[in-house]
């Protein structure tokens, strides 16, 4: 009896204990989770610094000495370039170890190792843009290079240091929640992270929505609607003396039209457009020169905007080695600063947003899909089986076809003449060494080794601003781009007539503007160039945002950093004050009603200012929005809209609206009922808005990377797509930085709206989020003196060699 | 006073054992091995070893949620939709407190097996 007694209860015991470890169905293992000696408790941070003072590492060369501020924002002090590396990969992991993984994880399409089932469609797709693919050649590229793979490997190094010392009670808090294990980090991995970015920058193509367009409406129409030059304020404008010559004869290039014949008489209708991507753009970066300046030297300004998250995307550090000195912020993963300043220079970047993706439509020789046609011959396809483990589930395995130009992105794409194959060629599966232009932009001390270091800069492409303290400025459009015939890129192109990419533009003629008379240069992800450059570019383009800066920058004088402060800020609608008053000229106002009459009022005297303040701003957004999708909404899902610019184009002058004069189209739309519908059925809104003003409307969202709402944080702010202060739901500025060129010496303010721990139990979890959305910045100290760090403001951690 | 003793003697014991070994229920093995040298009924035994182990996870979840501001049990409060997130700190002490009993019972039922 007594027996039974005592192995009931033994039993009882240990399965309780074994079931609190075990996960169900999403929900994590509760004992694991809410004890306190090794669940989520433990990552509460408490007085104690996250690292101790002292950590001895084998592979540390010499003493290494690391000082935190409030911030959690590190100064590192290195002697050799090894350490360096190796140091910031060792502190990256432990502020951003989940984040830097979870990144990565979902570029080479293995989320679902993690996550389960609800991924594989995901991770799929990530296999089929070859993410995997691109990293892979351009690690190949990285082990070839001495400087390179040194780099890349003191950093690798240096993480991985960090996650062989953590105890699993240590792990980040998601790892605990989701019940895995941190992986060793990799060079593969570094190289992932730029895929990662790749992707979000660069990897837009209309080409088969613009392809449907004129298979369904024709060349003419389109030309109309979707004009391929604005010529409005380029990113570099054209040179006073026009631009270089080219020593081919790029003329008959660029003015052959086969490609767009080919179009009209072979294009495959494709009614379903898969994979829709919508350009979320708002970086702006400018510098002005001594000129304009009250101190007589430049200032430097760069807000790029990337999808807000938790973690943020950036990180910010300082770096102190025997060869540089180098203060900004990088992302997760990736060795160096990108975007910041040394002792003699600073740097920043814009999306270049021009096209470096392709699409071929496939013609195989049968349904083997073995071969293909390419150049009037029958290549063989490769087929590349793609493993994809997933938790608690057997693999599934994805055949991926890849074609000379690239993986097929789209395998049965459905189109009216049957199903179709298409792959891509993208300028990101190419092998290319990036981490080296920030290498060298953090060592570069003038004008000649800031284009220097560009030269490694292939992809995503970006409008690089300069300025040195000297006094030079320079912007200059970096990226590598396939020479293009008119038109090629634009469309859907077949596997037989398109070319594996050869002839590529050369570095020297990619634009570039130095010391301009202007006094300032600028970008904010508009058109590269206009239509004189001698080379043919296409993409997707900005047409406000830079008309604001630059017209706010040649009015400038004396200026100071608060003047660009405040131009970061700048919460002025460009669009909508080129667009109100047009549509409220066609309102009926005979006979509206009390709430009608209401709304109409507070449209005609807004300032066109989206503060967040501001109640005019929502009924102007949903007044356009609805005139925008009504006007274009017989596109469906096959084509993309015309974009606003052009709509407001159009608006401005209806009888060049081509729908107006085009009787027969389904198309044709009466302007002016169109605006009097859209207006009603904003004022018949009123009650709904009542308490909404555009801070509320405008949802800015701080989404922590596995969208967990708890470890999110929403705010009030103002801003919208095609303001300088591009903020809208999820996207806006991601950094926000000003450097003051006194005197010879480089004074760096910045903020980014996160926090350096991405940690949600730290306090820097998030603490730079209010912050940022009041306008205020921090000073980045740059100084190499460590004595200046040896205060109760700094915490130290020194990393020292282990010697066995 | 024997119990209070043996409450001592577990919340010591479980303590060292967080501060020591990895694995989170290690602390039953110590109401476990207290009330079989010193457990007194089955009673007591569940007592004992509920009441270390609650005090003892109470304790530490107070002080690791005081000294950071409470930040992170808010957080996980909200994730696990608690009405209140403060309710991490008994639920926690619970669940330690029944498990520790359960290990404290096995305990003194194998001592009146050997003795």
């Amino acid at each position: 009896m007594k027996k039974i007694g005592f192995f009931l209860s033994t039993i009882i015991t240990i399965s309780s204990i074994v079931l609190l470890s075990i996960s169900f169905k999403g929900m994590p293992a509760i004992g694991k989770l809410l004890n306190p000696t090794t669940g989520f408790w433990q990552n509460a941070e408490g007085k104690k610094f996250i690292l101790p003072s002292v950590i001895s590492e084998e592979s540390i060369e010499k003493k290494v000495e690391i000082y935190f501020d409030e911030r959690k924002i590190p100064h590192i002090f290195a002697e050799t370039e090894h350490d360096l590396y190796f140091a910031q990969g060792y502190v990256i992991a432990s502020l951003r170890l989940w984040q830097m993984e979870f990144q990565v994880m979902a570029a080479d399409g293995r989320l679902s190792e993690i996550i389960g089932e609800k991924t594989i469609e995901f991770d799929k797709s990530q296999r089929r843009l070859g993410l995997n693919f691109g990293a892979r050649n351009k690690l190949k590229a990285i082990e070839k290079d001495k400087l390179a793979s040194e780099l890349l490997q003191a950093y690798t190094d240096g993480v991985n240091a960090y996650i062989e010392n953590l105890a699993p009670k240590d792990y980040p808090l998601e790892y605990k929640l989701m019940d895995y294990k941190p992986e060793l980090w990799s060079n593969y991995k570094t190289a992932l992270v730029l895929m990662n970015m790749s992707n979000i920058l660069a990897s837009a193509g209309d080409d088969i929505e613009n392809s449907n367009f004129v298979a369904k409406y024709g060349k003419e129409l389109q030309d109309k609607l979707y004009p391929k030059f604005i010529n409005l304020e380029p990113v570099i404008p054209t040179p006073k003396n026009g631009w270089f010559k080219t020593s081919n004869d790029t003329t008959t290039i660029i003015k052959d039209e086969k490609i767009v014949t080919t179009l009209n008489t072979e294009n495959k209708r494709l009614d379903k457009v898969k994979d829709p991507k919508k350009y979320h753009i708002g970086s702006n970066n400018w510098a002005i020169s001594g000129a304009k300046s009250k101190s007589g030297f430049p200032i430097l300004c760069n807000d790029p905007h990337l999808k807000f998250s938790l973690p943020s995307v950036w990180i910010e550090m300082h770096l102190s080695g025997p060869m540089s000195n180098a203060y900004g912020v990088t992302f997760p993963g990736s060795p160096g600063i990108v975007i910041g300043f040394n002792d003699n220079i600073g740097w920043g970047v814009t999306n270049s947003g021009r096209d470096v993706k392709d699409f071929y439509t496939v013609e195989y020789k049968d349904a083997t899909k073995e071969l293909y046609h390419y150049q009037n011959q029958w290549v063989k396809s490769e087929f590349v089986v793609e493993e994809i483990k997933v938790k608690g589930k057997n693999s599934v395995l994805d055949t991926v076809i890849y074609t000379k130009f690239g993986p097929i992105q789209f395998e049965d794409f459905e189109t009216q003449t049957g199903k179709q194959d298409i792959a891509i060629q993208w300028m990101a599966h190419k092998a290319s060494k990036e981490s080296l232009m920030f290498y060298h932009l953090n060592r570069a001390k003038n004008f000649d080794e800031f284009v220097e270091a560009t030269k490694y800069f292939d992809c995503p492409a970006q409008n690089i601003i300069f300025a040195s303290i000297n006094g030079d400025i320079a912007l200059r459009n970096q990226g590598k781009f396939p020479i293009n015939n008119y038109e090629q890129g634009d469309y859907l192109q077949t596997s037989n007539e398109g070319k594996v990419w050869k002839d590529f533009i050369p570095f020297e003629h990619n634009p570039m503007q130095y010391n301009p008379e202007r006094g300032f240069v600028a970008s904010a992800n508009q058109e590269s160039v206009d239509s004189t450059y001698p080379y043919y570019i296409n993409g997707g383009f900005e047409n406000y945002r830079n008309r604001v800066i630059n017209s706010k920058l040649t009015n400038l004088k004396d200026a100071t950093v608060a003047e660009m402060k405040a131009l970061q800020a700048n919460n002025f609608n460009l669009k909508a004050a080129e667009s109100l008053p047009l549509m409220l000229k066609y309102v009926n106002t005979s006979n509206l009603d009390f709430e009608e009459q209401a709304v109409y009022n507070l449209l005609n005297t807004w300032k066109f200012v989206n503060d967040k303040e501001s109640k005019a701003a929502v009924f102007y957004e949903e007044f356009f929005n609805k005139y925008y999708s009504s006007l274009w909404d017989e596109f469906g899902e096959a084509f993309i809209p015309p974009s606003e610019a052009q709509t407001i184009y159009l608006l401005k002058d209806s009888t060049k609206h081509p729908f107006i004069d085009n009787k027969t189209t389904a198309l044709i739309e009466d302007q002016k009922a169109l605006i009097n519908k859209a207006f009603k059925y904003t004022a018949s809104k009123t009650k709904e808005f009542e308490k909404v003003n555009w801070g509320k409307y405008n949802d800015v969202n701080f989404e922590h990377l596995a969208r967990i709402p708890a470890f999110s944080k929403a705010i009030e702010y103002g801003g919208n797509n095609h303001i300088v202060n591009a903020t809208r739901k999820q996207w806006g500025a991601s950094w926000r930085m000003i450097l003051d060129f006194d005197q010879g010496k480089i004074n760096g303010i910045g903020v980014y709206p996160g926090g350096q721990s991405g940690n949600p139990g730290s306090t820097q979890y998030d603490d730079m989020v209010d912050e940022w959305a009041k306008g205020e910045y921090h000073k980045l100290e740059i100084s190499k003196n460590k004595a200046d760090y040896k205060n109760e403001n700094f915490t130290k951690v020194a990393l020292i060699p282990n010697i066995k | 006073m024997r119990s209070f003793l043996n409450i001592v003697l577990m919340i010591l014991f479980a303590f060292l054992t967080h501060k020591f070994i990895p694995f989170w229920w290690f602390f039953a093995i110590a109401t476990f091995l207290v009330s079989f040298a010193f457990g007194e009924s089955t009673l007591k035994s569940f007592f004992t070893g509920f009441i270390s182990v609650f005090l003892l996870w109470l304790s530490l979840s107070i002080v690791i949620s005081v000294s950071n501001n409470f930040i992170l049990i808010e957080k996980v409060g909200a994730l696990l939709s608690l009405p209140s997130s403060i309710l991490l700190i008994p639920i926690t002490a619970f669940l330690g407190g029944i498990l520790g009993a359960l290990a404290s019972v096995s305990g003194y039922l194998l001592k009146t097996i050997s003795d």
